[in-house]
């Protein structure tokens, strides 16, 4: 635990040290009007495991069965607008968010002769609307270029399941009711992280891109993100949701 | 004297006038009017051509405007109808040839000359028209001497020529076409093609009996011909899906692939191998029935007794004279030992369109049904190529995901017909976020 704290206590130190000078450096020979600031785009980036297994009453693990450990690369873009600055903390608002993966494995042969040589599918289309709280205080107020940052919302992911020969449908044999592998699954969408700010690495280069596009600032960041899929408590639905490790980049503009 | 004077070139101007009604202009201009040019069938209605693959799908149209002829066109027996302008008509004394070749027809020595003629007719001739109709001309005599040289038809006598069409000529010049052509288009652009002939179909205008060129006028229409297809798809392989095949081969390198035809047809099919047939042999007018060693009758899957015919092959047993039905055995060629046959003029083809694909499906399959299964790449003439290897699969039933996942138990419901408890709190927990947000906008903005 002491170590870790002074671990981080070090590069806390060093990057606002670092940054710290830098900004000064840069502002002491080219001064700069930051052009105003309303939005953050994020170009996310995250291994994905859906937790459908995890649903109740299910009697064996059909993904895992199917599709395995290996996870799949989940591509999304958050944009957010930031509607209310907070003084001396950070800004509030809204974000959207959409993404898409595809999982793909052959298909066993109901003979259980091995496997056939059609592939079995899901793709998922992940949507979330949250409210994100970034406190780029640390930035702005005292040159160190860590933005930590929180989202609380409601999510829902389309997802269907799929073969060569289009979306699957099963029938079942003592009921007869047939269901098609189309849906969607609802629930709620957290995540903490943080951003490191780049505009240090090319403070010149950070203003002319602000002059030239408005873009703020430019980020690279991680985060923890649980999108809690279960259509709010519910013992049905494809559990599509995950809890996983993101990264990508993000602008402010 | 005076009045003479003024008769005479009165009368002068008369007589001018009067020659002038019984003298015709010479024709001096022929053109084709291409936007008109129309492919037809045997009976002169308008011909849908095969397949041209992606990029081609207007009509029998190849490389940008040609017509395109391919194999099939011409054993369909298809034509080609052009309307034309001619400037001056009519014009007794004159008469319009249509000729082919690869080269110039126009110049002296290409046509009516058994020695050093490169042009051979494509219709009878048109003499002395008053009107210039709609001129059909026959694919098979377009590509009658196509790669001969001199073209030797029938006859290059002045007046008619009647223009052969031998009853192999589509095949029998498929050769001929699979030289190696090269082509520059308008934009200078020099492409190569292997198996691929460029035919000038020429309009010539002969006049006052002269009926050897050079012509005194004429128009050219240039054809594309082709009729090889590509070269052979090797290292076919098929693997079982749900009522479907997946094919997986390596195209040729071969610049003429539009696309590939996926050919299958099941194993047992009527007169295939190892389907049922008729035979008609007196001799043994209604088979033989098996029985096991207690005398029984031995049934067959369906609960029916079993005929065997004199060779011991199973037939079904049939009461017409002299007649039964066999199973054909699988012989050398059969798919059961890997190097099967089909038969392309009667299999299913699925066709795929791409230049380089080296995988595709063939689905509206019966699962347990053996199929016997090849691949042939084509051009955009509708040229099939040389047939694969064939190979035997049979679709299968398989368990997806969503099977498995209901067999599990799993129940997914689209999207919000079964809510949990927590759906409501989230909503508020949004809505209050989303009124703090604008409360502080407003009292900002106060």
């Amino acid at each position: 635990m002491n170590k870790a704290f002074v671990a981080s206590a070090l590069v806390t130190s060093a990057l606002a040290a670092f940054s710290g000078d830098a900004l000064a450096a840069e502002s002491d020979y080219l001064p700069h009007k930051e052009s105003k600031q309303w939005f953050a785009l994020e170009l996310r980036f995250a291994p994905y495991w859906p937790n459908i297994d995890s649903q109740p009453g299910l009697t064996g693990n059909p993904y895992h069965t199917i599709f395995g450990n290996m996870p799949r690369l989940l591509a999304s873009a958050e944009l957010d607008f930031q509607a209310l600055r907070i003084p001396h903390f950070g800004t509030l608002g809204p974000g959207l968010s959409f993404g898409y993966t595809q999982m793909s494995a052959p298909a066993p042969l109901a003979n259980g002769g091995g496997v056939s040589a059609e592939d079995t599918n899901i793709e998922v289309f992940p949507f979330y609307l949250v409210a994100v709280l970034r406190a780029d205080v640390l930035l702005r107020q005292f040159h160190v270029p860590i933005v930590p940052y929180a989202k609380l919302g409601i999510a829902t992911t389309i997802w269907r399941a799929f073969t060569d020969s289009g979306t699957s449908t099963y029938t079942n044999p003592v009921t007869g009711q047939s269901s098609s592998a189309v849906g969607a699954t609802w629930g709620e969408q957290f995540a903490v992280g943080a951003m490191l700010n780049l505009d240090w690495i090319d403070m010149r280069g950070a203003y002319n891109l602000d002059d030239a596009t408005g873009i703020n600032h430019t980020y690279v960041f991680g985060e923890l993100m649980i999108a809690n899929l279960d259509n709010f408590g519910s013992s049905s639905g494809l559990r599509v949701g995950t809890t996983t490790f993101c990264g990508g980049l993000a602008f402010e503009f | 004297m005076r009045t003479l004077r003024l008769a005479l070139p009165l009368a002068a101007g008369f007589a001018s006038l009067f020659v002038a009604k019984t003298v015709f202009a010479q024709v001096t201009s022929i053109t084709v009017n291409t936007s008109t040019v129309q492919r037809q069938d045997s009976s002169g209605n308008l011909y849908e051509c095969p397949s041209r693959g992606s990029g081609n799908t207007v009509g029998c149209v190849v490389e940008g405007s040609y017509q395109g002829i391919g194999l099939q066109d011409c054993t369909d027996n298809t034509q080609l109808s052009f309307s034309l302008t001619i400037d001056t008509l009519p014009d007794p004394s004159g008469a319009l040839q249509v000729w082919a070749g690869t080269g110039d027809c126009t110049q002296s020595g290409a046509t009516n000359n058994s020695t050093t003629g490169i042009c051979w007719p494509v219709t009878p001739q048109v003499s002395n028209p008053t009107t210039i109709q709609p001129i059909t001309i026959k694919v098979t005599d377009i590509v009658a001497y196509l790669g001969v040289a001199p073209p030797l038809p029938p006859s290059y006598g002045a007046g008619s020529v009647a223009a052969p069409a031998p009853t192999s000529v589509c095949s029998s010049n498929a050769a001929a076409s699979s030289t190696t052509t090269t082509t520059t288009d308008d934009s200078g652009v020099t492409t190569t093609v292997a198996g691929e002939s460029t035919v000038n179909i020429f309009f010539m205008w002969f006049t006052n009996g002269v009926y050897t060129a050079p012509a005194v006028s004429s128009a050219a229409y240039p054809v594309k011909v082709k009729l090889v297809g590509p070269a052979q798809c090797t290292g076919v392989t098929a693997g079982s899906g749900d009522g479907l095949l997946l094919l997986n081969w390596t195209p040729p390198a071969d610049t003429t692939i539009q696309g590939f035809n996926l050919y299958s047809a099941p194993v047992g099919a009527s007169g295939g191998e190892g389907g049922i047939t008729t035979v008609c042999d007196d001799a043994s007018p209604t088979g033989t029935e098996l029985l096991d060693d207690a005398g029984n009758p031995i049934l067959d899957d369906a609960g029916n007794p079993i005929y065997v015919d004199d060779a011991g092959n199973p037939i079904t047993e049939n009461t017409d004279a002299g007649c039964y039905q066999v199973i054909v055995p699988p012989g050398t060629n059969s798919c059961v030992n890997g190097t099967g046959t089909i038969d392309t003029t009667t299999a299913s083809i699925t066709q795929i369109n791409g230049t380089s694909n080296a995988s595709g499906t063939i689905s509206g399959l019966t699962n347990g049904t053996s199929y016997d299964v090849a691949v042939a790449a084509f051009d955009q003439f509708g040229n099939a190529g040389t047939l694969s290897n064939v190979v035997c699969a049979s679709p299968a039933p398989i368990d997806d995901f969503w099977k498995i996942y209901n067999q599990d138990g799993g129940n997914a419901f689209c999207a919000l017909e079964v809510v949990g408890k927590r759906g409501g709190s989230i909503v508020a927990a949004m809505l209050s976020i989303a009124g703090i947000v604008l409360l502080r906008r407003r009292r900002r903005k106060g």
